[in-house]
């Protein structure tokens, strides 16, 4: 990461992960910009070691409470799992709240998205099969970018390829939130009310910096960044998993999530799965049983 | 014309490294032999509208006709001289061996784009042969070297046979021939369109398709823009049943030309006129460049046994 785009101190990226040994992956293109107002904005691509493709797209979102980590930190290796299984991966960055606030990261993950589109013959990548995968604050992208379709507020075209679509084939989310101004409550309930100065609510959240201003103050700006803002009777393939323990993002916003698409997607595009006593991050969902099951899923719907 | 000025030095001791040092090869930090020999004659004006119409000559010990083997230059067609150590790289071992060598200039892409630089090569083939007597070159036995953008003008002189665009016939000679009778194409490349999908899907980072890549300089626009052009300078544009005897190496680990760009010259040559004319050698691991692995003595060797088949033969 470029030292001038170190984040500053916060509770929310206490630990940040190291960058992940990548030099195993024979293929891959790494810091492509994908517009230029940011050095954030850019992007790595992995390809699988052989062949020509067009490969199935993962795009990897890292999480970190809006506000750290990178691309190429230690949150990429369970998408690059997908290489083994004939994906490309294309890990991006995105405007952190620090540097720029809502809606710039939504506005970034589609513009890289309609970047992977616009550069899919170049790179071997099949245009019509992508899919996001993120943890966390890229769960929440993954989530956006799955249901904000067509938003124009959501949508930056001046960041480049603006004729190309930002539509997702399929969304894997892993403990993302949904709606930022329950957070505390839900947490509350399960006994998990994160101690005064930690809590969602409050005005130095990660919530609140990344909106700009305490979010309890502002309810319709945090409407339209809630995910669930944009339900709408149509939407990609689903894949929901949450630790039940969770004592960050509240495992109910994956549960109420999953209960609204079911009612648009039909159970035959929708799985949820709620991981008892796994907590925010756990190591769990990175086991390769468990991102087996996510590739699973990806091959129904992207192969 | 003028002959290279004072007494021709014994070889070996003179040259750029100073008179008296004894062969400079190798050099630490050089992964090219070192040239040691002096060119008779500098700066030959091959043609008349721009100085960089010039090449020296170089003689090998003995009467002639001596066969000729014309080195072109790389440097990504935007610089690169005649007289650069890279550039004379292996004209010792072509006297050593009895070959003449004459290291061309050529327009580069600020000054002129393309197809000048195949035209000002074409025309100092014609000038060459036209000159033939006066300096001893047998102009039945001519043969091209290059490397890296030079690769791709010899590419062109051994496939684009009798081409009007590309003759350049006005810059001088028009009744000589510009044919070579043996190419030495090294990592050179040919259909710039298909470069960076190549470095791709070797692992590479592309940059050609870029608006300042050297390619696109050399045809004034961004590639992609404009195939016509890129046509015009793509050896595999021309190749026919009649191309010259092609030997083509190349590094597979080459990050700034991929070696598929030779492959798919290759194969057009081999499905053109059969497999007996043209040799394809991938240089495992080697990179861009000419390091080691082109200069190892055994490459050396084949190398000289490609040239004596096709410039010492009589028939």
């Amino acid at each position: 990461m470029d030292r001038d785009l170190t984040p500053p101190p916060h509770y929310g990226i206490a630990e940040q992960p190291p960058a992940a040994d990548t030099s195993f992956v024979k293929r891959r293109f790494l810091d492509i910009a994908y517009a230029d107002l940011s050095p954030s904005q850019k992007l790595d691509i992995y390809l699988p070691d052989e062949g020509s493709g067009p490969f199935p797209v993962i795009v990897a979102i890292h999480g970190g409470a809006f506000m750290g980590c990178d691309k190429a930190d230690l949150q990429v290796l369970p998408m690059l799992a997908g290489l083994r299984r004939g994906y490309a991966v294309v890990s991006i960055n995105y405007r952190l709240s620090w540097q720029a606030k809502f809606p710039a990261l939504v506005q970034d993950a589609k513009a890289a998205v309609r970047w992977i589109r616009a550069n899919a013959g170049r790179y071997f990548l099949e245009a019509k099969k992508v899919a996001a995968w993120g943890g966390s604050a890229g769960g929440y992208l993954a989530t956006m970018l799955g249901l904000s379709s067509g938003v124009d507020k959501l949508e930056d075209l001046r960041l480049g390829n603006p004729h190309q679509s930002c539509d997702l084939q399929a969304v894997v989310s892993w403990y993302g939130p949904t709606n930022f101004l329950n957070m505390d409550a839900l947490l509350a309930e399960s006994g998990l009310l994160p101690p005064e100065g930690f809590r969602h609510s409050e005005a130095n959240s990660p919530e609140s910096l990344l909106l700009g201003a305490q979010i309890t103050t502002i309810p319709e700006r945090v409407r339209a960044a809630n995910p669930e803002t944009y339900l709408r009777p149509t939407a990609p393939p689903f894949f929901l998993q949450h630790g039940r323990a969770d004592a960050v993002v509240p495992f109910q916003h994956s549960l109420q999530l999953a209960e609204k698409l079911m009612q648009s997607i039909g159970k035959e595009s929708l799985q949820l799965e709620l991981l008892e006593g796994a907590a925010h991050a756990d190591p769990r969902f990175e086991t390769p049983e468990n991102v087996n099951k996510v590739l699973d899923f990806l091959d129904r719907f992207l192969k | 014309m003028k002959p290279f000025p004072g007494e021709l030095p014994p070889k070996g001791s003179g040259g750029p490294f100073g008179a008296g040092a004894p062969p400079p090869m190798p050099v630490p930090g050089l992964d090219f032999p070192v040239t040691t020999a002096l060119p008779q004659y500098v700066d030959l004006a091959y043609a008349k509208i721009s100085p960089a119409q010039k090449l020296d000559l170089y003689l090998p010990t003995g009467n002639g006709p001596f066969p000729l083997v014309m080195m072109v230059h790389g440097g990504a067609f935007l610089f690169g001289d005649k007289a650069d150590q890279p550039s004379l790289a292996g004209t010792d071992f072509l006297l050593e061996h009895g070959f003449a060598v004459a290291n061309v200039n050529y327009r580069l892409s600020g000054e002129a784009r393309a197809p000048a630089q195949i035209q000002d090569v074409k025309t100092a083939v014609r000038w060459l042969r036209a000159h033939a007597k006066e300096y001893r070159l047998d102009p039945d036995k001519f043969a091209a070297w290059g490397a890296s953008a030079g690769a791709n003008l010899v590419a062109l002189l051994g496939t684009a046979i009798d081409i009007p665009a590309l003759e350049g016939a006005g810059l001088g000679n028009p009744h000589q021939s510009s044919r070579v009778q043996a190419v030495v194409d090294w990592f050179g490349p040919t259909d710039f369109l298909q470069m960076d999908r190549q470095l791709i899907e070797l692992g590479f980072p592309p940059s050609h398709d870029d608006p300042d890549s050297p390619e696109s300089l050399l045809i004034d626009a961004p590639i992609q823009t404009r195939p016509d052009l890129v046509k015009v300078v793509n050896p595999l544009t021309y190749v026919t049943l009649e191309a010259a005897p092609f030997l083509i190496e190349h590094g597979t680990n080459d990050s700034i030309v991929p070696y598929l760009q030779s492959k798919i010259l290759f194969d057009a040559l081999v499905a053109a006129a059969g497999t007996e004319r043209v040799t394809f050698v991938p240089l495992e691991g080697a990179s861009h460049g000419g390091g080691p692995q082109f200069w190892s003595p055994g490459n050396v060797a084949l190398v000289l046994g490609f040239l004596d088949q096709y410039l010492r033969s009589t028939a």
